[in-house]
This record gives C-alpha cells, sequence and structure tokens, in this order.
C-alpha cells in the first residue's frame, strides 16, 4: 500500500508535467494532422489518456516528447485515417472561424496552402521538425527512415514550398 | 569556391539549421554563395514557423488533467472504498474551516500553502497523538459549529478544533487511519483551482479544491490518503 500511494502520487507528478510541458506541441501537430481544430483536441485527449494509461512504459523522461508525439500517430492513424469528411454547404465567414493559426500575411496564406499540397511523405518529417522542433535522427526513428532520408525529404520538402512561393509572388 | 563543400553545405542548410557542424559553419564563413544561402534558410525557417504557428485552447491542459484524474479515480477504488477506509486504523488530522466561523478576507501568503500546511502539523505535535477519539454524537456536533453536515461516521476522530493556520483560520480534525496520523486541512479563505502533491520527510499530502476553499491532506507515506478524502467527502456536508 505504501509503495502504490508513492508511485500514483509520483505518477501524477510527472503525467502533470507532461502536460505541462507538451500539450501545445500536441496539439499544433493534432491540427495540422486533422485539418480541424475540434478533431485535434479530441486526438490530444484520446493521446494523453493512452499517455496516462501506459505511463509506466516512459522509461527515460528525456525522450517523452518523441513518446508522446508517436503515441499521437499512431492515434491518428487509428482514429482518423478512415475518417471521411462530410461536405456540407458553409458560409465563408463560418470557415473563417475555423482558421486556427496566428499569421494572417498572404505569404503565410500560401505557405500554408503549400505545406496541405506537400505529398504526406514529405509533409510529416517538415511538421516534425518545424513544430516538433526534433533532429533529423529522431524524425527518422519515428518515421522508419535513416537520417540521410530525413534530411533529403526535409530537404525536398523545404526547396517545394518555396518554390510554390516564389511562383505565387 | 569548393564546390563539394558548398554542395554540401547548402543540402544540410537546406534540410536542417541545426545539423550544421564545425566544418560547415567554417566553411560559410569564407563563402559568399553560402553565406547568402543560409541568410535565406533562416529567413525561411522563420517564416515557416510563423505560417503554421497554431493557438492553443486555454482549457486544454486542465481538461487533459481532469481526464486522467476520472481514469485514476475509477481503476483506484469501486465500490470498495468506503469500507476499506471504515476498517482503517491509523490516525487522521482533519482541519476543517466552516465559512461562517472564519476570518473571510484571504491573507496574502508569505509561504507556499504546502508549506503552512507543513507548518503547522509540526507545530501542533500533541494533535498526533492518539490517546482517545472523540465519539461520533460530538463529533457531529462540533463539526456542525463549523458548518460541517456529519452526515455518517467519518472514522475514528481524535481532535476536531479550529485553528490558526498561517495567516488564516480553518478546521483542524485529527482521524486514525492505515499507517499514522493524517492531516487534513479545509482552509475556506484560500481558494485552489488544481489539486498539487508534495511530500516531506515522513509525510506525504497533497491539496485540493473542496467548496469555495482548499482542502489538505497529508499523513505518513503510504497512508490511502486518495480513499481517506473520498470517504470524508462522501460523510460530510458543507453547509
Amino acid at each position: 500500500m505504501r509503495s502504490c500511494l508513492v508511485k500514483d502520487v509520483e505518477k501524477k507528478r510527472v503525467y502533470r508535467l507532461l502536460v505541462e510541458s507538451y500539450t501545445g506541441d500536441l496539439y499544433r501537430y493534432a491540427v495540422w494532422l486533422c485539418k480541424d481544430p475540434v478533431n485535434a483536441d479530441d486526438l490530444v485527449q484520446e493521446t494523453c489518456l493512452r499517455a496516462w494509461k501506459s505511463l509506466d512504459k516512459l522509461k527515460d523522461h528525456s525522450a517523452a516528447k518523441g513518446w508522446l508525439i508517436r503515441i499521437l500517430r499512431n492515434e491518428y492513424a487509428r482514429q482518423f485515417s478512415r475518417y471521411r469528411p462530410v461536405f456540407v454547404e458553409t458560409e465563408l465567414d463560418e470557415v473563417a472561424k475555423k482558421d486556427v493559426a496566428n499569421d494572417t500575411s498572404s505569404e503565410a496564406f500560401f505557405l500554408r496552402r503549400a505545406i496541405d499540397e506537400l505529398a504526406e511523405e514529405y509533409r510529416e518529417p517538415l511538421l516534425l521538425q518545424v513544430l516538433g522542433g526534433f533532429s533529423c535522427e529522431e524524425i527518422g526513428e519515428m518515421c522508419g527512415l535513416t537520417k540521410g532520408a530525413t534530411m533529403t525529404r526535409l530537404f525536398r520538402a523545404k526547396q517545394k514550398l518555396r518554390a510554390q512561393l516564389e511562383a505565387e509572388r | 569556391m569548393d564546390s563539394l563543400d558548398c554542395k554540401r553545405f547548402q543540402k544540410t542548410a537546406g534540410a536542417d539549421l541545426n545539423a550544421l557542424d564545425q566544418s560547415l559553419l567554417a566553411h560559410v564563413e569564407g563563402c559568399a554563395d553560402c553565406d547568402a544561402f543560409l541568410k535565406k534558410a533562416r529567413r525561411f525557417d522563420k517564416s515557416l514557423a510563423a505560417a503554421i504557428k497554431v493557438d492553443v485552447p486555454n482549457d486544454l491542459i486542465q481538461k487533459l488533467l481532469h481526464n486522467a484524474d476520472e481514469v485514476g479515480s475509477g481503476q483506484a477504488g469501486g465500490s470498495n472504498r468506503f469500507p476499506r477506509f471504515m476498517a482503517v486504523a491509523a490516525s487522521v488530522l482533519l482541519i476543517v474551516g466552516a465559512s461562517f466561523m472564519v476570518n473571510r478576507v484571504a491573507p496574502v501568503p508569505t509561504q507556499s500553502l504546502e508549506q503552512v500546511v507543513l507548518s503547522h502539523i509540526e507545530a501542533e505535535p500533541k494533535m498526533l497523538t492518539l490517546a482517545s477519539f472523540v465519539p461520533d454524537d460530538v463529533a457531529k456536533a462540533r463539526l456542525l459549529d463549523f458548518g460541517i453536515e456529519m452526515k455518517r461516521p467519518m472514522g475514528k476522530v481524535s481532535h476536531i478544533e479550529l485553528c490558526d493556520i498561517g495567516e488564516t483560520q480553518g478546521v483542524h480534525i485529527v482521524m486514525e487511519g492505515e499507517k499514522g496520523p493524517v492531516t487534513l486541512l479545509f482552509l475556506p479563505t484560500i481558494p485552489s483551482q488544481t489539486t498539487r502533491f508534495f511530500s516531506e520527510g515522513r509525510w506525504v499530502g497533497y491539496t485540493a479544491p473542496a467548496g469555495e476553499g482548499t482542502l489538505a491532506i497529508v499523513g505518513e507515506v503510504g497512508e490511502p490518503l486518495e480513499e481517506i478524502d473520498s470517504s470524508v467527502r462522501d460523510a460530510i456536508k458543507w453547509l
């Protein structure tokens, strides 16, 4: 009983630290995966519940961010990859309300659109780098790529975005 | 210009600016083309980060903590919580302050709440002795004086006192627990939003919202504090 309580208190302390530290990164990544803030909110909640339930498996706390992102990606693949949006007629100003991004410049608009149009194999490493701040090694580990292949994908992703941005100007 | 170095530099900088090693950084100092490439890459990465920045909902962290609490409490006990609590024979010190009995002006805290709670326990060692217990009907009447209705017995209560706790007042109740003395402090003038855990020496505990105030519960390491807290909350009603 004694060790159970200490373990439980410690588990809650670690979970709180993880949530306070990484919710922003998880949510931003989820918004880009789901392309919808409501689904992103659900995805992050589901991710954190799974993390809570399997917190004992996290042996190295310094690797917590990557661990959480992996849970989120798996959960997204499990839940949302089969999701097919229902198309309904919506007023344009309603669409604007769903845009949760901050930068309203035309460059940012074109960049967001260009990222959306990137093939998944380029978009995912790019988002992990820019939103998650992960190194090429870490991204490679998450995506099942070598460091060299990850660098190539990041280089090409940015090259494509730059080219599209130039074309829009 | 060393074209091989330029290719290696631009391929690396174009993918990940943090991956530039010392040799590549040395190369850029003497290469105008790569220097221009680096500046462009930095500008682009900055624009990219700004473009994909997303505001995080203010209440998301609270939702995530709350969800875990719900799952945690669901796994922790169920229907056997109360009987387990009633069977325990340890010491519980509960400090409960009734809203109408105490100063309603919240003081400016000079210590953390955890420090206030622990200092109060350390300052009153006699409260931790369990020489005798307060009969249920006496406990019920005394709690009622403090604005708390005792709907059913809480367990073996040894002390119920109104105390000065830090710079405010609260009710201090001592009960028997499983491992030894446990402290619960109800501080009606100190609001709290979340549960905060702490430990020091032989004590573990936490503070949690209770009505408009805070309930602090402290016991010896190993004491099933959350079960006791839950049972006490079931047994009483703040008036």
